[in-house]
Parts: C-alpha cells; sequence; structure tokens
C-alpha cells in the first residue's frame, strides 16, 4: 500500500482541479488588443470625412447592357427526400391520407436541372445603371402569380425574391390559418401575421435582407420556405430545368454576383462552369460582360456536395 | 489490481506541475479576472453552418478582429463606452451618467448611492454581456432573455419593435409573472432608469455585433482580411458607425410606434362579449385554439421553438451539436404556448396589456398579430375589427374563473353528473 499517500494527493488535486479550476473555461474569447482599440476608436470618434464614400461601389461607368442566364445540374444521385414531420390538429388537411409531401431541401428536376438556387447581383450599383425594364415594376406589389402563396400547408414558392422597394401580397389559399413568420434579416422588416384560411396580407419588407432567411408557420412547423431582398433588380431562382436568367446587366464594369442554395448556403468555393473548375469565394464571383453579350453558363454540381 | 513497482518514490513530473500551475494561477480566483463581454459565438456557429466553415487561422483572426472593433465602439463591462452618433441624441437612448451607474462591480459611493447595479440585480442570470446565459440560466425555465438581437416579448409596438421606454419600465416594475423574473419595484425611479439605459446599451451593442458578423460573412467589412490598420481606416468607421446608427435609429423611433388601443365597447367583459370572444376564440380568423388548444391549456402546437431556440438549428442534431459542444448555448427547449386558464399573464393581466399582445403577436415567439380589418373596412371584411379583439380579451380574462379552470369545481362538477 505504498501508493496510498500518492493516490490520495492525486484525488484530492484533481477534484480541486475540476471544481475549481476547470469550471472557468468558457469557449470565449480572444482578447483585445489596447492598441487596436485605441486605434480603432480615434477613427470611430473622429468627425467624417465631407463626403461618406460608398462602400463596394463600382468604380467605372457601364457601356451598355448585356445578358446572363444559364443552369445548374446536378451530376449523380441527388439524396431522396423525406417526407416533412405533420403533426397536429390540421394533420388531416395538410397530409390527407397520411400522406405528407416530401422536403424541399435539395429539389432537382427530371433533367437534372437544381432548383431553388438564388443568383443575384451583389455588387452595389447606382439606380441609373438599372435597365429601363425594370423602372415600371420597381416599386410595384406582386400579386397573382407573382405573389407569396400557400397551399397544402406548403409554401409553393420555397425560395423567394423580391426588390426591397416592391411589396408583395402574402396568400393564404387554403382553408386552414396559416400564420406567415418572416423572420427577415438585414433591413428587412420582420413580420408575424395571422393569415386566416382564403384571405391575405401585405409584406413590404422596406429594405435589403442582405442574405436569404427564413420563413415560417408556427401553427404548421414543418413549413419552410426563405425570402431574399435585393437592392437591385437583378436576381433570379433557378426553376425546376435549373435555369436562372439575369437580363439587362450593365455592361463594360466588373459585377460580383452571389450564388445561394439552401444546404449549400453561401458555401460554394468552387464551380465546374461550362466544363472548366472556376474558383468561387463563398458563392461569389466576379465578371465583366461586354455590351451586347449573352453569357451563358451551365453550371455543374456534384450530387456528394449534398451530403 | 494494479501494482506499482515497488519503492518507486513520490515524484513530482512535468504533469504535477503543469496541474499545480493551472491550479494556482486561474482556479484559486485570487486575482479574479476583470469581466469581459463575450462574443457572440453561438451566431459565428450559426453563420459558418449557413455561409460556409471557416479555417482554424480565420476563425481567429475573425473573433480577433470582431473582439478589437466591439471593444473600440462599446468598451467593456467596468467601462461602457458608445461613439459620438451624428443625428442621435444618445443621452435618451444610453446616457454615459446613467451607463456609470448601472455599469461596473457593485460598490456604493461615498453618499451610499450604488453602483454596478446591473452586476448587482441582472448579470447572474442575463450574463455580464446580455446573452441570457448568466450563471444561474441553465436553472430557469424560461430561460432569462437574450437581449444581444434586441428582440423583446412584451412591449407596446409592432412587429420587431424595439420596446419603449415604458415598456422597458412595464416589466421592471412589474417583473415577468411566471417566470424568474422579479419586480424590481423596490430600487428607486433612477436606479430602475440606469438598468434600462444599460439593457438597452447591451441590446444595442449586440444587434451591432450580429451585424457586423453578417456584414464579415458577405464580405462587405470582411473581419477575415481586416487588420488593425484596415479597421482604423475612416471607411470601416463609417461603416462601423453607420451601422450603430441604424439600430439606434430604430429604437429611438420606436418611442413613437407604440399602437393606439381604441376604447373598450360598452358591453366589453359581458356575458355577450364573453361569448362573442368564445366564438372567436374558436374560429377560422383569429385561429387561437390552434396553439391554445380547444381546452386553452396551451396544448395545440407544442413541438415549435421561439426563433431565439431556432437559430440553434434544433431539429438537425449535429448542428445542434457544435453551438452545445462550444458551451456557445443552452439546451434549446420548445416553446409552449401560453396555458390561458392559469391567470398568469407574463405580460401582464390588464386588458390593454392583452389587447398589444393579440393586436401585435408576441415577438419572435412563434405567437402572431391578428388579423386586423383594413382601416375604414365593413363587416363584410371577414377579418377582425378592434371591438372582437376586446371580446377575445374578455374571453380570456373569464378563462380562469371558468369552471374547468379549478381542480375542485371540475372534481365536484363531475361528481354532480348522474
Amino acid at each position: 500500500m505504498s501508493d496510498l499517500p500518492r493516490r490520495v494527493t492525486a484525488t484530492i488535486v484533481s477534484t480541486l482541479l475540476a471544481v475549481v479550476g476547470c469550471a472557468r473555461a468558457l469557449p470565449d474569447d480572444a482578447r483585445a488588443d489596447p492598441d487596436a482599440v485605441r486605434a480603432i476608436r480615434a477613427s470611430l470618434d473622429a468627425k467624417p470625412a465631407a463626403s461618406e464614400p460608398e462602400s463596394g461601389s463600382v468604380a467605372a461607368t457601364p457601356t451598355g447592357f448585356a445578358d446572363f442566364t444559364g443552369m445548374f445540374r446536378v451530376d449523380g444521385d441527388p439524396p431522396a427526400m423525406p417526407p416533412v414531420r405533420v403533426e397536429g390538429g390540421d394533420a388531416a388537411y395538410c397530409a390527407p391520407g397520411g400522406k405528407a409531401p416530401p422536403a424541399e431541401t435539395v429539389v432537382v428536376g427530371p433533367g437534372g436541372g437544381l432548383a431553388h438556387v438564388l443568383v443575384a447581383l451583389d455588387s452595389k450599383i447606382p439606380a441609373e445603371w438599372e435597365h429601363e425594364r425594370y423602372a415600371a415594376a420597381r416599386d410595384a406589389l406582386l400579386t397573382g402569380d407573382q405573389a407569396f402563396d400557400q397551399k397544402g400547408c406548403r409554401f409553393l414558392t420555397h425560395v423567394f425574391a423580391m426588390r426591397a422597394t416592391q411589396s408583395v401580397e402574402v396568400r393564404n389559399s387554403d382553408s386552414v390559418s396559416h400564420n406567415t413568420n418572416i423572420a427577415a434579416k438585414g433591413k428587412a422588416r420582420i413580420t408575424n401575421d395571422v393569415i386566416p384560411g382564403g384571405s391575405k396580407s401585405i409584406y413590404a419588407p422596406g429594405g435589403p435582407s442582405g442574405i436569404p432567411f427564413d420563413v415560417g408557420c408556427n401553427i404548421h412547423p414543418w413549413m419552410r420556405a426563405y425570402m431574399f431582398v435585393a437592392e437591385s433588380p437583378y436576381f433570379s431562382v433557378t426553376n425546376l430545368e435549373g435555369q436562372f436568367e439575369l437580363r439587362g446587366l450593365p455592361a463594360g464594369v466588373e459585377l460580383t454576383f452571389r450564388v445561394w442554395h439552401e444546404t449549400l448556403g453561401g458555401k460554394w468555393d468552387s464551380a465546374t462552369v461550362n466544363g472548366a473548375a472556376a474558383g468561387w469565394s463563398r458563392g461569389k464571383f466576379a465578371i465583366t460582360l461586354q455590351p451586347g453579350q449573352s453569357e451563358n453558363w451551365e453550371i455543374v454540381v456534384d450530387a456528394a456536395a449534398f451530403r | 489490481m494494479k501494482q506499482d513497482k515497488a519503492g518507486r518514490p513520490f515524484r513530482i513530473g512535468p504533469t504535477w506541475i503543469a496541474a499545480i500551475a493551472c491550479l494556482a494561477a486561474p482556479g484559486c480566483g485570487l486575482v479574479a479576472p476583470e469581466p469581459r463581454f463575450r462574443t457572440n459565438e453561438a451566431y459565428l456557429i450559426n453563420q459558418e453552418i449557413k455561409q460556409g466553415d471557416l479555417e482554424q487561422s480565420d476563425r481567429t483572426v475573425l473573433r480577433r478582429n470582431l473582439k478589437n472593433l466591439m471593444v473600440a465602439a462599446f468598451g467593456t463591462p467596468n467601462e461602457p463606452h458608445v461613439p459620438e452618433l451624428e443625428g442621435i441624441d444618445a443621452k435618451q437612448l444610453f446616457d454615459p451618467a446613467k451607463l456609470a451607474i448601472a455599469a461596473g462591480p457593485v460598490a456604493s459611493d461615498r453618499f451610499g448611492a450604488p453602483k454596478g447595479l446591473y452586476r448587482e440585480h441582472c448579470a447572474h442570470c442575463h450574463g455580464i454581456t446580455g446573452d441570457g446565459n448568466g450563471s444561474t440560466a441553465a436553472f430557469l425555465n424560461p430561460y432569462p432573455r437574450d437581449y444581444r438581437r434586441g428582440l423583446f416579448k412584451f412591449k407596446s409596438t409592432p412587429g420587431a419593435e424595439p420596446p419603449t421606454h415604458d415598456d422597458l419600465l412595464r416589466v421592471m416594475t412589474n417583473g415577468v409573472p411566471g417566470t424568474a423574473m422579479p419586480s424590481f419595484r423596490l430600487l428607486n425611479g433612477d436606479e430602475i432608469d440606469a438598468l434600462i439605459h444599460y439593457v438597452r446599451y447591451l441590446a444595442i451593442r449586440g444587434q451591432v455585433e450580429r451585424a457586423l458578423i453578417e456584414y464579415s460573412f458577405q464580405g462587405e467589412l470582411d473581419l477575415v482580411e481586416a487588420t488593425r490598420e484596415t479597421l482604423s481606416e475612416p471607411e470601416s468607421a463609417a461603416f462601423v458607425k453607420s451601422e450603430i446608427v441604424a439600430v439606434a435609429t430604430r429604437w429611438r423611433q420606436t418611442e413613437t410606434l407604440a399602437t393606439t388601443v381604441p376604447s373598450p365597447p360598452a358591453d366589453f367583459e359581458s356575458a355577450a362579449s364573453i361569448e362573442r370572444g368564445r366564438s372567436l376564440f374558436f374560429g377560422p380568423i383569429a385561429s387561437c385554439v390552434k396553439c391554445h388548444g380547444e381546452t386553452a391549456l396551451g396544448d395545440g402546437t407544442t413541438t415549435d421553438y421561439d426563433e431565439w431556440a431556432k437559430e440553434l438549428m434544433p431539429n438537425e442534431p449535429d448542428k445542434l451539436a457544435r453551438f452545445l459542444d462550444r458551451g456557445a448555448a443552452l439546451e434549446p427547449r420548445t416553446i409552449r404556448p401560453r396555458n390561458l386558464r392559469l391567470n398568469v399573464f407574463r405580460g401582464g393581466r390588464r386588458p390593454v396589456d392583452l389587447y398589444w399582445r393579440l393586436h401585435n403577436g408576441i415577438l419572435a415567439s412563434g405567437m402572431p398579430a391578428a388579423s386586423m380589418r383594413s382601416d375604414g373596412a365593413g363587416d363584410d371584411d371577414p377579418r377582425l375589427a378592434p371591438d372582437d379583439l376586446w371580446h377575445l380579451v374578455a374571453y380570456v380574462r373569464s378563462l380562469p374563473y371558468d369552471a374547468l379552470s379549478s381542480p375542485r369545481d371540475a372534481v365536484s362538477y363531475q361528481r354532480e353528473r348522474p
């Protein structure tokens, strides 16, 4: 029993360590660097210069207009979508015969096209650069087939994009009530209104969201859609053929675009564009289009990316 | 039992030295470290999951830059700071004199006036950072409010508009019934006022931090690429300041946005009024029954999460584990629709409180705003008129006195049955 004192000591020390010492470990945290803090604070507390430079604006002037279209195609077998978990008082209505609709996380059309990919202009451009074709709808109320609708306890548009200056009719084509919980980001307005069956409400975001955000229904927690509120009119969401189109883009200037998908988010760091590897950074890439040019891309996504 | 080699002397090796050093240096608390604001780790993880994981080295750089920026803009728990904001009367939002009373260690000045009020009364639950993750938080249900999103539930303003000064004052003086939030009625008015300013400061600080995290991942002010020098440039400063101004402006404007409450109808809370409320409660327009259940016990939809929990992706175990493993958040719980028979209403039980809850919803909880008639619409508009809301208020206020709500009455009711 010569090791008894050693074991007693070990027990006492490790208990003390565990109780007193270890409990302080926080996931935090970088410590602030006092010199950096001083320098940044001096700059924050300084009176601003006479004219505030527009951050991220493009320096050159456009020389015309161009189109940018393309399609996203999935290479390989995409994951099968499980049915959504329908439960609660409206289950009989929302999943008639116990058949719940499938989740829409990854939707691939019959031709292999990847649906629900958002392609949007990321560069901030002055309003004068916008093509006149967009002027009429600038402040429009999106209604009819452009409305944001829900039927069968699912959102009919899984990824919905609109301009910050527009407003949209949020419809409920079901006979049960929904509450459309628009958990907006950025400068877009958060709302959560009851929309009784057959009724509608108007959503006016008032400002751009910066990134896509969730839309849900708390009565039916399985309902899920995404919204993106764009600053410019240049955005497109791919259809079942995987196609997007951005028309009347300013040409002759470098433009940055953003690509987003529900599971891939802004993580896209590489893509195969027209057969060649393209280096993207967080779903962003920059191109300069020539006046009159029709740029068309085929973008191949490896099905393994969804696992 | 495993035996050691006989006669081996007890040696103090490197492991022991390290263990004792660990114990001696941070553990014993001989020198309490100055409290620091914690970085919003949960939102960084959320954005990594959504926008793409970072390399470990980039993570470190981002956190260091964010930390420097946040301390430069908002100071520390002992020395809060707010930059000069053009066009904003900062005194109304976070008066430096009031922040000084609420911030810092618990103490009193030579006249006996208290200081460090936030740490004395709030920090155990809401945390030094206002992240709702103080040392008692894990033991409370519901968890204390995380101020850093700027979202508050019990307020008079619509949608995501911040609470007014009076809304915060009401929560401070009445507490939040049914939760661990007590009334602070025993503090004097100046002390409560100082705490309100400090809570607003923590909320605005948290909102700006979240925005900076988002902007970093979007590349607008990339904190992975940034250095001390680039962050000190006027362009960066202007960008950060414009974000602070945007958040602060909403807090200033909200003071005028409280929903006006019309007078209740003459028959408010009469038998007919309660009956009308009852039919609306079960009806398709108000849809109360969907979540609060046919019994109003809060047993309708019970599988949903509130907006704070949703950010931890609770339905995706792999993702949720990333938050919990790093201790970045408390285990999320589903949100329970209120049991309306208990006569405990968290935002207050006055008719006006319930009117606000119905009209505006309860922000971020899932409780939606009522579907109201457009101004000037007549009875052909099926949506709710203000009087309808009042009748719903009447019904909800009558529920705790309903026979079903009293267990004793319920039993005798059964006995009376033939």
